[in-house]
């Protein structure tokens, strides 16, 4: 009783999430989006990097 | 050589404004990498005493405590160390914002390293510790980790939480997710057991074995693959969707796992189904996540050229075997045939040593190479990598057959020291596969802290950044949604945690406490001041590493050790003892079944009476010698003796009312058992044994001489082996000695009981009948009778001295016999015939540790010859003298 709920909450959440995928574009790009971000964080990293410069602290970061 | 060395990066000032703290980076890799080694060391010890058992002798601490020392070594000072220095790299990349604050960095290092790790190990090799798998250190330093994930949270989290959770990237995603859930689940596992007895208690500890592995490093491990894989490959991983699909299903099921650890157990078959359940399922998530992680990896080859790349690769490919192996060993049939096998520790290995540590490799050598002004060997790199790659995978495999070995052995009636034997081999190369391993570390470490030569031609990543434009697209409605629905998410997945817990732990208990109420005697029977000792030395020395106290529901369990155990046997085990391993067999029942002596020659010195032993000794609980033992050793004992004893006085009517008040039909197995105690060493009362086949070959049962009884009885039989002098009653000089088949089947199948002569029923019949005859021929014993004349004079001296214990026709069977005051049954003449000069050695002086008194200044010596002769003249003189008598 309780593995089959499990198996059940677990597959409807994750059936409801890839049909919201497939179905809709909107929705499939937000989801992938972050994997681009995240390629532009590591470029512009990388970039300050090479050039010495280091991304700094922000102000509001200090100790 | 490769560095990166620009000058503008090396002034303390830039360094003070870094938003990656590469100090905090160094100092966190450089600890992982001393700690790694550290601990590595304590596994190659380990394992080289399955191999010499003495290696070491007194100058190590003993196998127990390096074992502790060995396991949370790897998982909190290398890899726990390795994972915050990969978090000092990534959390400011992944995030935009710096780390809370450098000095909580640093104070977090000190307490990590200088609060835990060095306390924690020092602990554990002086003695104190938890007996629990993947929480040794003790409760103190349980605290002090406590706060430092606290600290880890308060340290890594906030930068998160500065950008929608729709914009996360799924490495961002494991690591929130690692340090969330290791702070709600590292008190469950390391605290709770102390305070919930027995199976319940190991329910909560199965609990946290899993997710040490499942909350804790695995999802730190895929924070860093999948941030090395699209940072090195320059191009973004293949799918965020089937990322964030793993992320959930992980967190939603690997809580569930825990109870795999105890299948078969007494805990709750629904707790056991839901565990089994929740590990195919999790199979299925692992291919999903591998499959991704693969895919993303697209055109870097089979072999990646990056370094980091390289193990993170290799990692994957980790990753996808043990998952899948999880899986499969949670099956139940294969589960019986895996568990408590070298398979689980393979498993283990693949786990911690393969995924695991190839991951926290990766994550450190990509932020390493990252680091201002620092350089790195990268050829050394290369050689660790490939000496780790094979090194783990030969243990592995080698670990993997030699379960499969020793399962085998174990689902058969072969003797419990056949799978030792066996295994002797596979630990061998076990041992030899720590060269390349080791090599492979040491090569690591020197490579990343290699030499430049040259200057930098660091990072030149061509990076993808097709498809960012998607940004903004969705419409404005989708990211709130999406950000609604990851929240929901994220309240699931706790709520499952919490489920996980009230499932496989909550309910379990209070299951296992009602079993308990209804089954349990009135009244537990404490344990005394010395057995609590001795249960504290048994503790701290890791004895519950080697020897489980659970016989499970199976039927290799029910033939091998008796009925399987019923919660309330440990209803006052504060923490379990229930183990996860069987090197030696299972001591839940061991009370009873041996002598106190032999245990303490066991102890002194397993392999003089043990010769296939791999049991570490322990001479520091004595004054060098069995018979002089301290207090230790009398405790450890003691608690040793106390082992189901308290299932032992109620079985079996005891138990009447118990099985009258239950229809769980495994409890019915444990009360319909045909025996409590299976151990096939344990003595029976003589008379009911099996009758064998004559005569056996010398042949075969020469081994089982050497291998069994060579420590008593000595090589030639002569009762003069290592451990012949610390027993009393000393082994029997089987040269002085002439028995009769049947008496020899008798003491061989049923043991004599009140001495250090156990049964040998695990020997099949073949081997007994072997060995029957290995014993007849060591005997030296004159056949010649002696004078008619004195046989009337040593009747008369039998009668009035002998016969009350050893019957009037010398069998053995007098009126005193089963009310000795040393409970040894007296020798049976009829079956039994001494040498002449021996018989009269033992009417002069007796026997120590015996009922027999000695002689010599009762009768005078015309009387003691003529008894003797008298007594030799019985032999063969019974009726039925049994099967194939000689």
């Amino acid at each position: 009783m309780i593995s089959a709920v499990i198996v059940i909450s677990f597959l409807v959440l994750a059936a409801a999430f890839a049909l919201a995928y497939l179905l809709w574009p909107g929705v499939r790009a937000r989801v992938e989006r972050p994997k681009y971000l995240f390629q532009q964080q590591l470029a512009l990293y990388e970039e300050q990097c090479r050039n010495g410069q280091q991304p700094a602290r922000e102000p509001g970061d200090e100790d | 050589m490769q560095s990166n060395s620009d000058p503008s990066l090396q002034s303390s000032t830039a360094a003070d404004q870094q938003l990656v703290e590469g100090l905090l980076v160094r100092a966190h890799s450089l600890a992982a990498l001393i700690t790694l080694l550290i601990a590595v060391v304590f596994g190659i010890l380990v394992s080289l005493q399955f191999v010499l058992p003495d290696f070491g002798g007194d100058s190590l601490p003993s196998w127990g405590r390096m074992r502790y020392a060995h396991t949370q070594g790897i998982m909190l000072g290398w890899l726990g160390n390795a994972f915050l220095a990969f978090l000092y790299h990534a959390v400011p990349i992944l995030s935009g914002r710096a780390v809370t604050s450098r000095n909580l960095g640093l104070s977090l290092f000190a307490l990590w390293n200088f609060a835990v790790m060095l306390p924690g190990w020092a602990l554990v090799l002086a003695g104190v510790s938890q007996p629990l798998e993947w929480a040794e250190f003790p409760l103190v330093v349980d605290v002090v980790v406590i706060v430092a994930f606290v600290l880890a949270a308060i340290q890594f989290l906030p930068p998160f939480f500065s950008r929608g959770f729709e914009n996360l990237y799924v490495s961002s995603w494991y690591i929130i997710g690692a340090l969330v859930f290791t702070l709600m689940s590292y008190p469950m596992g390391n605290i709770v057991p102390e305070f919930v007895p027995g199976a319940a208690g190991a329910a909560f500890s199965g609990l946290w074995i899993h997710d040490a592995v499942g909350l804790f490093v695995t999802p730190l491990a895929l924070a860093i693959l999948y941030y090395v894989i699209p940072a090195t490959t320059g191009r973004p991983i293949y799918s965020h969707f089937l990322s964030m699909l793993g992320f959930w299903g992980l967190f939603f099921l690997y809580p569930l796992n825990g109870i795999h650890h105890y299948i078969n157990s007494v805990i709750p078959m629904g707790a056991q189904l839901t565990a089994i359940l929740a590990s195919f399922l999790l199979g299925v998530i692992v291919v999903i996540v591998v499959t991704n992680l693969m895919l993303s990896q697209r055109g870097a080859g089979l072999i990646p050229r990056d370094i980091a790349l390289r193990f993170a690769s290799m990692s994957v490919v980790f990753y996808l075997i043990v998952s899948l192996q999880g899986s499969v060993q949670a099956d139940m049939s294969f589960n019986s045939l895996t568990h408590f096998t070298d398979w689980v520790i393979g498993h283990s290995h693949l786990a911690m040593l393969g995924f695991a540590t190839f991951a926290g490799i990766a994550g450190i050598v990509h932020a390493w190479q990252r680091l201002p002004a620092v350089s790195y060997n990268e050829l050394a790199l290369h050689w660790a990598y490939w000496l780790l790659v094979v090194g783990i995978s030969l243990m592995v495999v080698d670990l993997t057959v030699a379960g499969i070995a020793q399962g085998q052995l174990w689902q058969g009636d072969a003797p419990w020291l056949e799978s030792v034997r066996a295994s002797q081999a596979y630990w061998i190369v076990r041992s030899l596969s720590a060269i390349p391993i080791t090599l492979g570390f040491v090569l690591l470490f020197f490579g990343l802290l290699g030499n430049s030569k040259e200057a930098a031609t660091s990072l030149k990543i061509e990076r993808s950044t097709a498809g960012v434009e998607l940004a903004g697209v969705g419409g404005s409605g989708v990211a709130p949604a999406l950000r609604m629905s990851y929240l929901v998410a994220s309240l699931a997945g706790i709520g499952f945690f919490v489920l996980s817990v009230a499932l496989l732990g909550v309910i379990p208990l209070r299951a296992l406490q009602q079993q308990t109420a209804s089954l349990a005697p009135a009244g537990p029977l404490l344990l005394t001041p010395s057995e609590l000792r001795g249960r504290d030395i048994y503790a701290r020395e890791g004895c519950a590493y080697c020897h489980t106290q659970q016989v499970r529901y199976t039927e290799a369990d029910l033939a091998r050790f008796g009925a399987p155990s019923l919660a309330w046997e440990g209803r006052l085990d504060y923490p379990h003892m229930l183990g996860t391993r069987r090197i030696g067999p299972d001591l839940a029942r061991a009370g009873n079944t041996r002598p106190a002596q032999w245990h303490l020659v066991h102890l002194f010195a397993p392999r003089s009476v043990v010769p296939l032993s791999i049991m570490p000794a322990y001479p520091q609980f004595f004054s060098g010698a069995p018979d002089r033992p301290r207090r230790e050793a009398l405790d450890l004992v003691a608690y040793i003796e106390s082992l189901g004893r308290e299932r032992e006085l109620a079985w079996p009517d005891g138990e009447v009312a118990g099985r009258a008040a239950t229809d769980d039909e495994r409890a019915l197995m444990s009360f319909n058992a045909p025996e409590l105690n299976a151990h096939p060493a344990r003595t029976r009362p003589r008379g009911n044994a099996l009758v064998l086949e004559s005569p056996g070959s010398t042949v075969g049962g020469v081994d089982s001489w050497q291998s069994n009884c060579t420590g008593c009885h000595g090589e030639q039989g002569r009762g003069d082996g290592p451990a012949a002098a610390w027993l009393q009653p000393s082994p029997v000089d089987l040269s002085q000695h002439q028995y009769q088949s049947s008496l020899l089947a008798d003491i061989l199948w049923n043991g004599v009981h009140g001495t250090s002569m156990p049964a040998w029923r695990e020997l099949s019949p073949a081997e007994l009948s072997s060995l029957v005859s290995v014993v007849q021929s060591f005997s030296e014993v004159e056949t010649t009778a002696g004078s008619p004349q004195s046989l009337p004079l040593g009747a008369e001296a039998y009668a009035s001295h002998c016969a009350e214990c050893h019957g009037d026709n010398g069998d053995g069977n007098g009126f005193a016999a089963d009310s000795l005051p040393i409970p040894i049954w007296p020798t049976d003449f009829t079956r039994e015939r001494l040498s002449v000069a021996e018989s009269l050695r033992i009417l002069q002086n007796g026997v120590e540790g015996t009922s027999m008194a000695p002689w010599g200044d009762r009768l005078s010596e015309s009387e003691m010859v003529a008894v003797v002769h008298y007594v030799r003249s019985l032999y063969g003189s019974a009726l039925n003298s049994g099967v194939a008598d000689d």
